[in-house]
């Protein structure tokens, strides 16, 4: 029971990540560090790094300089803008598949979800449109049983209902020994779920600003406050 | 004047500052609030919640809708609700009874006082608003009135 001793012992982050693609120079010394559950926000532009990064916490890209506070990726979820799913796998099959892998994966609580949404269990997966495609794999990472999900543009390609769906599982599941951290440039879907953000631009990461304190401090709304000061970097 | 006759609901829309938070009654029961950017969600929820109690919504010694619930309801992060409940509690609004929940206070004289206090206050921005417009007391008087016989 590696996840219910996990619980409650958040420490994740990572220190001096330097990545680049050839000349491109991607995350440049990007460092961050968070101790508590709860949900976090990293907004950048596009092509600010924002998947690059998560790929690297992820362990899915090993190839980089820096460090990362955690190691321990099995206890990680995340849910990639790239599939990796087999070509010929139904949703079923998946579900079993990783059930048997992975201690914790909620597989009823995903077929409910499933269920509620209308997606039929035996669709293969790659027949799905990509927005369900994308839910589908939200809901996998959420239900995954892991301490830390990483949710890449969670509601890239999402209806009105299914942004509704992330959104109230989002708040049913949050509590401070799990830790969702999620890309996003679409601020306003997540301005008041988050408990904090950082901002990636230029290849580093800001400070972690605390959602409540930055609102009441500068009267202003996160998007805005997040359009200030990346506009600000850009100069 | 007879312009501004009839025309006293817009200008006080536009004056008035009173907190509005908006109800939309979406399909079926569920409400939806429309929260202003620029105040912090805390805030806005700790003045629903008073206004839910000052305007008798919520009864001396009603339960209150767990954080969860309520949280969904207006799709905001659960810690926030929490917060806003501890911050009633402190001003003894509310009451957490063992693991029953959090309820209403009982004290109707402690609430009694408590909703006069937040009106004078609500009021007295009010004021302060109107007075920046070059409203004096007599006018807002006036004003009032039409509205009431509206």
């Amino acid at each position: 029971m590696a996840y219910e001793e996990n619980r409650g012992k958040i420490n994740f982050g990572g220190e001096l990540i330097y990545k680049r693609y050839g000349k491109k120079t991607v995350l440049n010394n990007a460092s961050f560090r968070i101790e508590r559950g709860g949900i976090v926000g990293i907004f950048g532009l596009n092509g600010a790094g924002k998947t690059t990064l998560l790929n690297i916490l992820s362990g899915l890209d090993g190839n980089f300089k820096g460090s990362l506070l955690k190691t321990d990726f099995t206890d990680v979820a995340y849910a990639s803008q790239k599939d990796f799913f087999p070509p010929d796998m139904r949703i079923k099959d998946y579900l079993n598949f990783e059930a048997t892998f992975s201690e914790g994966f909620d597989k009823e609580k995903i077929r409910g979800k499933l269920a509620a949404a209308k997606i039929s269990e035996k669709s293969f997966i790659f027949s799905l449109s990509s927005g369900l495609k994308q839910y589908f794999k939200f809901l996998s990472a959420v239900f995954g049983g892991k301490s830390v999900v990483l949710l890449d543009e969670p509601f890239s390609n999402l209806d009105v209902n299914l942004r509704g769906e992330v959104v109230n599982t989002l708040i049913d599941l949050t509590d401070e020994n799990r830790l969702f951290l999620i890309t996003t440039h679409e601020i306003k879907e997540l301005e008041r779920l988050i408990d904090g953000f950082f901002i990636l631009s230029g290849g580093a990461l800001s400070e972690y600003y605390d959602a409540e304190e930055i609102v009441g401090k500068s009267g202003k709304s996160v998007e805005e406050f997040y359009r200030e000061t990346v506009n600000e970097k850009n100069i | 004047m007879k312009s501004f006759k009839g025309r006293a609901p817009v200008f006080l829309a536009h004056c008035c500052i009173i907190r509005v938070i908006q109800y939309r009654k979406n399909k079926g029961d569920i409400f939806v609030l429309e929260f202003k950017n620029n105040e912090t969600i805390l805030s806005q929820i700790i003045s629903l919640m008073k206004k839910e109690i000052f305007g008798g919504r919520l009864v001396a010694g009603q339960k209150i809708k767990p954080i969860r619930e309520f949280a969904a309801e207006l799709s905001v992060n659960p810690n926030t609700v929490a917060k806003a409940y501890s911050a009633l509690e402190e001003e003894r609004l509310i009451v957490t009874d063992g693991t029953l929940g959090k309820f209403v206070t009982q004290n109707r004289e402690y609430l009694m006082k408590k909703r006069e206090e937040y009106l004078l206050g609500e009021a007295e921005e009010f004021m302060e608003e109107m007075e920046k417009c070059g409203v004096g007391k007599e006018e807002v008087v006036w004003l009032m009135k039409k509205i009431a016989e509206k």
